[in-house]
């Protein structure tokens, strides 16, 4: 009995290295108990074992439960990536195939830029990472420009550039509400192309159908090198 | 699944509730860390995603383990942290081991023990014995596999779990304990 108790406090980590030693010293001499602090031995490791299997199974369940939704997920959003292509193409051909005031107008006076000057800039990459946001712009590559013009880290003038391509690979890319924040972000700096920013974005004001916004931009173009078509296009939206 | 509900519990309360088997937040945890331990194993030990899974089991059964057995009473730290702390430890071991990976560590735990009492069963193939005994342990009642987990991992005494089972005694305890030993043991013989 008090064998057995030896063995329980071992078992539950209570016992001395004193005990443990004179629990070793009497298995040496009792082939019977030996037998015994082995078997409990075994089933206290045993038990760890099987209990460390059942998490495991319980988290690889688990695992196999989160795949399967993702899997579900992404089944969902092929389907409704499916539907929004096929609104999408539909809406492309009615857009393309209606026309409007805005479009005309638009298509009219757009034009993509050919050429930039771009800025210097000490001490950085900038100067590169412009000159490959524009290369890419004028590639028609433009998830390139957007990668480009995100690196551009150092002076306003430089990252007024960055937001001005951007815009400009925006329009490109028919977002035009994207295009109008990149110009609005490019004006707030000072540089030599504001007014081409204010252009651009005047048109996208005109192609989203914000005419309010465009003829502010516009009257703002008043003895630049835009000063005459602003007037045209300002006439063209008032009428 | 929404994690920031876990941001709210404190430390006490984790422990707790896993304490009580509490499946839903074991589940919640599991998933919710997952990332960030896969994540910083990736990063720093510059394991693949399918070893840093391995990993991440690993790490989170030894802290359910440490719970269940009442080694961490106390959780100061974020659990993120705690089992990000086991990572490192279990990576540690792994360049010991030149790169093994053990889940557990019951066969060097049990030759360890042995060795205390200078006993040995060399031509035992303990990882046999323990998918043996892992088998027969399924087959057993609910009753018996609380028996042995309470006596053989939670270290409980007979009197504690006497009390769970409102049995009449610590010597009744012990007796169920003995006769669930030898239905396993029985079991074990069938496979």
């Amino acid at each position: 009995m008090e064998q057995n108790e030896d063995i329980e406090r071992f078992l539950e980590g209570k016992s001395s290295q004193e005990e443990i030693e004179n629990l070793g010293e009497k298995a040496k001499k009792d082939e019977e108990l030996a037998k015994l602090i082995s078997s409990e031995i075994e089933l206290k490791h045993s038990v760890a074992y099987a209990n460390r299997m059942s998490l495991k199974r319980k988290l690889e369940k688990l695992d196999q439960t989160k795949v399967a939704k993702e899997t579900k997920s992404f089944t969902f959003l092929k389907i409704a990536a499916s539907i929004v292509l096929f609104l999408t193409a539909g809406l492309s051909v009615w857009y393309f195939t209606s026309g409007s005031k805005s479009d005309e107008t638009f298509l009219a006076y757009y034009k993509p830029i050919k050429e930039m000057d771009l800025p210097s800039s000490r001490g950085s990459n900038d100067k590169e990472l412009l000159e490959s946001a524009y290369a890419a712009y004028l590639n028609g590559t433009y998830d390139k420009v957007v990668e480009y013009s995100s690196a551009v880290s150092s002076g306003p003038v430089s990252k007024s550039y960055a937001n001005f391509i951007l815009g400009l690979a925006q329009i490109e890319m028919k977002e035009f509400q994207a295009a109008v924040e990149s110009f609005s972000t490019a004006s707030e700096t000072i540089s030599p192309i504001e007014y081409d920013i204010i252009w651009y974005r005047a048109l996208c004001y005109i192609q989203l159908g914000e005419y309010d916004q465009a003829i502010i931009d516009l009257n703002g173009l008043v003895d630049t090198k835009y000063s005459e078509r602003a007037n045209q296009v300002i006439d063209k939206v008032k009428n | 699944m929404d994690c920031k509900y876990l941001k709210k519990l404190n430390g006490d309360e984790i422990i707790k509730r896993l304490y009580n088997s509490d499946d839903k937040l074991f589940e919640d945890l599991y998933i919710c860390l997952e990332n960030i331990v896969i994540g910083w194993s990736i990063k720093h030990a510059l394991i693949s995603k399918e070893d840093a899974l391995e990993l991440y089991h690993v790490v989170f059964i030894i802290f359910i383990e440490n719970i269940q057995n009442g080694k961490l009473k106390n959780l100061y730290v974020a659990p993120s942290t705690y089992l990000i702390s086991i990572a490192k430890r279990k990576l540690s071991e792994i360049s010991k081991r030149k790169g093994k990976l053990l889940l557990d560590d019951s066969i060097e735990d049990l030759k360890r023990d042995l060795e205390e009492f200078q006993l040995s069963q060399d031509n035992k193939l303990w990882e046999e014995q323990f998918l043996l005994f892992e088998k027969a342990f399924l087959k057993l009642n609910e009753k018996c596999q609380n028996i042995l987990i309470w006596k053989y991992f939670d270290n409980l005494s007979f009197k504690e779990i006497a009390l769970k089972l409102k049995l009449k005694s610590a010597n009744v305890a012990r007796s169920e304990k003995h006769r669930c030993v030898l239905k396993v043991r029985e079991l074990m013989n069938l496979l």
